[in-house]
């Protein structure tokens, strides 16, 4: 290849890139909520006509839906026409290109001389969408049709007129029909301004050149990430995930990976293992997709932080091939509820993130919190439609990492969520916010530690006003440290009226009582190393600093302080001590409560898990409570092999129906 | 007010410029290094140069009005000197700095975090207080605890109080109380609250102001005091005034307290001097897009109908400047950028740079990094028979060399190299102009382009033709723009005023007392910078930030004083469903509508000459020096090559050709034609 094409296709790289940023500012810009505008959850790019990725915004936006496979939004049968803007935000009919109904997408066909180019795309994720719930989205929904609109796609423009019948459907589906339909405005925006920049493109450098450009852009991407992916030694390495409950049943939900490279660039995830899809919102409806993004979020950072200044497309997915078990929990059929996915996502990542740590010690953090509480307030007054407004995402602290301690309050897969400013909240929303800020020795010690966990205390000030807080998790299984380091603390949540604080549980929806705080904390990161080698000086920052007392300091870190200065020699004795009397640790540090579940319940979960896997789909979700109801009755364990043939066996019919 | 000699000077990190306008409007440029250990002294000595060198009478001195902008503030930021700042905030919110807006700079990256607190946590504590959003006390100040916690500051080490509470920027009764408490217990620690210095909502971007304007005061203060003293000693009568980041200019003396005004004062008056050079040649109300190409990076602004763009959301060391700046975007394309090759065989422009040590191999000191310059070397858009600031000569086997370490990893030839590297430097100054714009909200039939900094003359053209623009102006000191914005600024001043209530139920006497006590500010303010400047006249103009209902974000919408003065609900409703039309391309009359704030921008126009064209080099000749090849669009040209100290007004040149001047060089690129306008800038039009 010529200098002249690679600088061609160098130069239109930058221009790719300005357009779908600028589509992203406009989106930013114009939006109305405060979603879009302070969290930043909305998407945009330049895809091929085969629904490739080109690409996408590196400064602004959501990064998780980076990548996702976009071919049945550009697909030939809907007879596209210049003009023409298709909407859909349907899991099913998309095959997983969308993976909540919340989320918008749109799309517009780039047409030069009559000739289709390329698309220009975007997504946003609509406040409300109808549904239960305000906000749409609760883990105690089980279909997807209690989760709001559903809209296969459909045009919502031809050759440039609006379809008012579709604006409609929309607008009287939704708690905040304005809102949203100020977002999906924003979005139009943006497409039609991606589709007259890619014009101007066409227009000096002519389509071939453009249309190259952006396979070269793909390619570059993708031969970056190989590279960066061949630092991965050949092998096989395992991990395990739980989410403690589905929030139903009280039973956890297994997410197993296998991660196998042959040291070649290229990474299968295979998710055989996992449990089958659950009877609440947590379920990723994959569509079967060998790329998606959304379980890929480890292996896409880890070509982020291995290949600088990489360019965001689908040239990352295409090192990594799926194998995904069809009515798992990771690739939910229809019409299984799906509006929680997130947390699902984050799960996902860590038992991959648990992958690297073994195959690659050096190069990955340890666990971060792993759950993210999106918080709303939501209100019906004034006899209007009401009110949804989101209040803030907590999170807890990152994980430690092999050069770094972790970030305090954003976890690595959502750390591109923003809160909303208190002075802003309170006059939006009838709430008092009292407190917003980090929870002291809540970190999983290290060398170097994990990120402190938020804590958001908020109080009502309406009488019919509702707080959301939807996607808790790790109330009881922790956030575990790696190479040494221990695991985080728990998340957990709150009421105080008054005196003492009572344990709230993981509801989702809650109407406070005037003058009732509510306290949601995130989750500590884990920590990567050995606590015993952490700098005495960094463990003294942190207490001086109020994050670590010191009891904390002496008991986890081995470093006696003495008002406010480190004692060496008593730090140097008492390291000693306690390096003697511990005993031979694992590389990994899962906490007390999952070693205890996995010592009562490891071999009963994988005989469980296989027993299920050989029952029809219909029946899988029950009779995987069913078994682990069963053994609870038998005691708290461990439980023998005997234990659960004896529940199965009693399982009878189940194994037969359909 | 007859105007005398006006002088700017802009004190940058190697250089320090100085422009002098003389009372007929002739304009000298002149530099000197600057001194960063000493700041004011590289433009207390350098002046007394050119006090010799122009021959200034005590009496023109005397008269002289002075403006200085400067890097000094910046650079204390980012270097984080200053005082050891112990912040008291509201009960419940000590983790401000440490949580900041919670997202990590890039969430793709395992090892991105956010920038160190601006103010360790050790030096954080909260008070029982709090302030309800409608400026209701929910607690009351606690005195005795706030003793307490300050205190403790103390025992920290702290050397200055910042009192942050929530919602202080509508009510700051308890931020003034606190103030009072903490000047009674602690008569010789410094106090700021943050109602004062800005009083805008969102707390943590208005806490960061307020520390960063107690933390770079003292260091402001040295500096002022040395101006002061060094001026007065050169016999200027009049005070100094100090370039704000807003384009315009005040007194130093009310600088001293509010320093953060002058934050971004470098920069913003390079946008400024752009705007003021295309006004002064003719450009009225002109849109433009501004940039200035220097060793290490491109920095783009935008002018809106005459005006540069103000923004309340540039960034300092990533931390948010709330008070209006002039935009500015910096991306890391320079004359020293690294031109290299990616492990895949891609080139590449930066965006790291060889900085001006060791700098491109051009000038000498290396052979094996290529920058930049040395493409425009190999290009021949310089000569190395140039004499770059009149003083370096440039090495063209240095920068073939260096070059053709790139060109044999790719199996390609030095000049292919060369013209590749220009064309991705280019196309990534126009990706980035067009971010600009989109970011900014800002769009026009018709952009203009002003081209300046050392490299920006150069590119102008061939940006413009990326970016679809077909006018190109190059000022007359394109290397000193800063220092000539300076000279040319206005009195400039920001006042915003807290609403924050529904237009449906807010009553117009409200309005009307918002616009009053806004107004007492103004005339305040104006009475005070105005002493002992010429002034000619003065606008006050007037806007609401405004938004629908549950939208998340705010609209400024310029309105006529008449209707707050009538607290006219439907004039400024109906001004903000237009101004929402016109930016997004829909309203929502239906809809309720937020007041955020009031805003007042303030300008009182100073007397000043017309600029007129070059002066005082004094030299007449033929402005055609000869003719050499260069490299443009993939093909050799011979290009004339001019001196633009000799063009005279009116003269008109055809590209492809050069134009060298002292500091810089321009490029009339094949099918763009050029012509000097009356006050001295180059023209720079793409024939059609």
């Amino acid at each position: 290849m010529g200098i002249e094409t690679t600088v061609v296709d160098e130069v239109l790289a930058n221009l790719f890139q300005a357009i779908v940023d600028d589509m992203a500012a406009m989106t930013l810009r114009s939006a109305y909520t405060t979603f879009v505008k302070e969290t930043e959850d909305f998407g945009t790019g330049l895809i091929t006509v085969d629904g490739d990725l080109v690409a996408y915004p590196g400064s602004l936006g959501a990064k998780t839906a980076m990548g996702v496979p976009l071919a049945a939004g550009v697909d030939p049968r809907y007879g596209w026409e210049e003009g023409d803007i298709l909407i859909t935000n349907d899991p099913y009919f998309t095959e997983g290109m969308v993976t909540h109904l919340n989320d918008m997408y749109v799309f517009k066909p780039v047409f030069a001389g009559g000739e289709l180019v390329c698309f220009s795309w975007g997504f946003i994720h609509c406040t409300d969408v109808g549904g239960a719930v305000p906000g749409s989205i609760t883990f105690h929904s089980h279909e997807i049709y209690q989760e709001g609109l559903r809209l296969r796609p459909v045009k919502l423009y031809k050759r440039g007129v609006l379809n008012e019948d579709v604006r409609h459907i929309f607008e009287d589906n939704c708690r905040i029909p304005v809102d949203n339909w100020g977002d999906i405005s924003a979005l139009i925006a943006a497409v039609n301004s991606g589709e007259k920049r890619v014009l101007g493109l066409v227009d000096k450098y002519g389509r071939e050149a453009v249309t190259r450009a952006m396979s070269a852009t793909i390619d570059t991407t993708e031969r970056l990430a190989r590279s960066a992916l061949r630092r991965i030694p050949a092998g096989e390495y395992r991990f395990t995930e739980f989410f403690e409950d589905d929030y139903v049943s009280g039973v956890p939900v297994k997410i197993e990976v296998c991660l196998r490279t042959a040291g070649d660039g290229s990474v299968t995830l295979d998710f055989t293992g996992s449990d089958p899809k659950v009877r609440s919102a947590l379920n990723l409806a994959a569509g079967g997709q060998p790329h998606h993004p959304f379980l890929c979020r480890a292996i896409i950072n880890f070509v982020g932080t291995f290949a600088p200044g990489i360019r965001l497309n689908v040239g990352i997915l295409r090192c990594v091939d799926l194998v995904l078990p069809p009515g798992s929990v990771v690739d939910a059929p229809e019409p299984s509820a799906c509006g929680l996915r997130i947390g699902t996502v984050l799960k996902v990542h860590d038992a991959v993130l648990g992958c690297l740590a073994q195959a690659l010690p050096e190069s990955v953090p340890a666990a971060g919190a792993g759950q993210v509480v999106i918080t709303y307030v939501s209100t019906s007054d004034l006899g209007r439609a009401g009110r949804v407004v989101v209040a803030n995402p907590v999170q807890g602290g990152s994980g430690g990492g092999p050069a770094m301690d972790g970030v305090s309050g954003a976890d690595r897969p959502v750390a591109f969520l923003k809160n909303v400013p208190v002075e802003v909240l309170e006059a939006e929303a009838p709430v008092r916010v009292r407190r917003f800020g980090l929870r002291p020795d809540s970190e999983g010690p290290g060398q170097f530690r994990g990120g402190f966990g938020i804590r958001f205390d908020v109080e009502l000030t309406a009488p019919n006003a509702t707080l959301v807080m939807r996607g808790q998790d790790r109330h009881v299984f922790n956030p575990w440290g790696v190479h040494g380091g221990h695991a985080g603390s728990n998340a957990g949540c709150f009421s105080t009226t008054g005196g003492e604080p009572v344990y709230l549980g993981k509801t989702n929806l809650h109407r406070p009582a005037l003058g009732e705080t509510i306290s949601i904390f995130g989750a500590g990161g884990g920590g990567y190393g050995d606590p015993l080698d952490r700098d005495p000086a960094r463990v003294l920052a942190d207490h001086v600093n109020g994050f670590v007392c010191a009891e904390r300091a002496r008991e986890c870190y081995g470093v006696v302080l003495v008002d406010e200065a480190v004692d060496e020699d008593a730090t140097a004795l008492l390291r000693d001590l306690m390096r003697a009397e511990r005993g031979e640790r694992g590389w990994v540090d899962l906490g007390a409560a999952r070693r205890d579940w996995q010592e009562r319940n490891g071999l009963a979960s994988r005989l469980v898990t296989e027993w299920v896997w050989s029952l029809p789909p219909a029946v899988r979700t029950d009779a995987k409570v069913f078994a682990f109801q069963g053994l609870a009755k038998l005691g708290d364990g461990p439980y023998t092999e005997q234990d659960v043939r004896s529940v199965l066996a009693s399982a009878g019919g189940l194994g037969a129906s359909r | 007010m007859a105007s005398g000699l006006t002088l700017g000077v802009d004190v940058g990190g190697t250089f320090t410029d100085f422009i002098v306008v003389d009372e007929a409007g002739a304009v000298h440029c002149f530099k000197v290094p600057s001194t960063p250990s000493r700041p004011a002294r590289s433009t207390i000595t350098g002046f007394g140069e050119i006090v010799r060198e122009l021959g200034l009478s005590a009496e023109r001195l005397a008269a002289m009005q002075h403006t200085h902008s400067s890097t000094i503030a910046t650079n204390a930021v980012i270097e984080r000197r200053g005082p050891a700042i112990g912040v008291l905030v509201t009960d419940g919110f000590r983790d401000l700095f440490e949580l900041q807006r919670l997202a990590v700079p890039d969430p793709l990256r395992y090892d991105s975090q956010r920038p160190t607190p601006l103010v360790a946590r050790s030096l954080v504590a909260e008070v029982t207080e709090r302030m309800g959003f409608d400026g209701g006390t929910v607690t009351p100040l606690d005195e005795e605890q706030l003793v307490e916690q300050a205190r403790r500051l103390r025992a920290r080490g702290c050397e200055s109080f910042v009192v942050c509470f929530l919602h202080a920027y509508v009510n700051g009764a308890h931020e003034a109380a606190a103030r009072e408490v903490l000047r009674r217990e602690f008569p010789d620690v410094p106090v700021e609250v943050s109602s004062e210095v800005w009083p805008q909502a969102r707390e943590y971007e208005r806490a960061t102001l307020t520390v960063i304007n107690a933390s770079i005061r003292p260091i402001m203060q040295a500096y002022l005091d040395e101006i002061a003293e060094g001026m007065r000693g050169h016999g200027l009568a009049n005070e100094a005034t100090i370039a704000r980041s807003n384009g315009g200019m005040q007194r130093a003396h009310t600088i001293r307290a509010w320093p953060v005004a002058a934050l971004l004062s470098g920069p913003a008056a390079g946008v400024a001097g752009a705007a003021r050079a295309a006004a002064e040649s003719g450009w009225d109300r002109a849109d433009l897009i501004t940039i200035d190409v220097g060793g290490t990076s491109a920095d783009i602004g935008v002018v809106r109908a005459g005006s540069p763009l103000l923004s309340a959301e540039e960034t300092i060391a990533q931390m948010p400047v709330l008070v209006p700046t002039i935009a500015v975007s910096a991306i890391g394309a320079g004359g020293g950028s690294i031109i290299w090759v990616d492990e895949l065989g891609t080139l590449k422009v930066g965006p790291q740079s060889l900085g001006a040590d060791p700098a491109p191999a051009c000038y000498g000191k290396q052979t094996h990094t290529p920058g930049l310059s040395d493409a425009f070397l190999l290009a021949g858009w310089l000569s190395d028979e140039q004499r770059l600031g009149g003083r370096i000569g440039l090495s063209l086997d240095g920068a073939r060399t260096a070059l053709s370490r790139v060109a044999d990893r790719m199996g390609a030839s030095v000049e292919d190299v060369a013209d590749g590297a220009v064309r991705i430097a280019i196309a990534m100054m126009a990706a980035e102009a067009s971010k600009v714009l989109a970011r900014r909200g800002v769009d026009a039939p018709a952009f203009r382009l002003v081209a300046f900094g050392g490299a920006g003359p150069l590119i102008g053209a061939l940006l413009a033709e990326e970016i679809y623009v077909d006018s190109v102006l190059i000022p007359p000191t394109p290397g000193a723009l800063s220092a000539f914005g300076a000279a040319r600024s206005d009195l400039e001043g920001d006042l915003v005023a807290p609403v924050y209530r529904k237009l449906s139920v807010v009553e117009p006497g409200d309005v009307a007392a918002a616009w009053k006590s806004t107004k007492d500010r103004a005339a305040e303010w104006l009475a005070n910078e105005q002493d002992s400047l010429p002034v000619t006249g003065t606008v006050v103009s007037w806007s609401l930030e405004m938004r629908y209902e549950g939208q998340g974000f705010d609209v400024n919408v310029p309105v006529e004083e008449r209707w707050l003065v009538d607290g006219d609900a439907a004039a400024l409703g109906e001004a903000f469903h237009r101004a929402h039309e016109a930016t997004f391309g829909h309203a929502s009359r239906g809809s309720d509508i937020w007041v955020k704030e009031m805003r007042a921008h303030l300008v009182s126009v100073v007397a000043k000459p017309e600029s007129v064209h070059m002066a005082g080099t004094g030299r007449t000749g033929d402005p055609v020096l000869g003719r050499r090849e260069i490299r443009l669009a993939g093909g050799t040209v011979t290009a004339t090559v001019y001196d633009r100290a000799l063009l005279a007004a009116g003269q008109e040149l055809t590209g492809p050709a050069i134009v060298e001047q002292m500091d810089t060089t321009v490029l009339v690129p094949t099918g763009w034609r050029a012509e000097v306008d009356p006050s001295g800038s180059l023209q720079l039009h793409r024939v059609k």
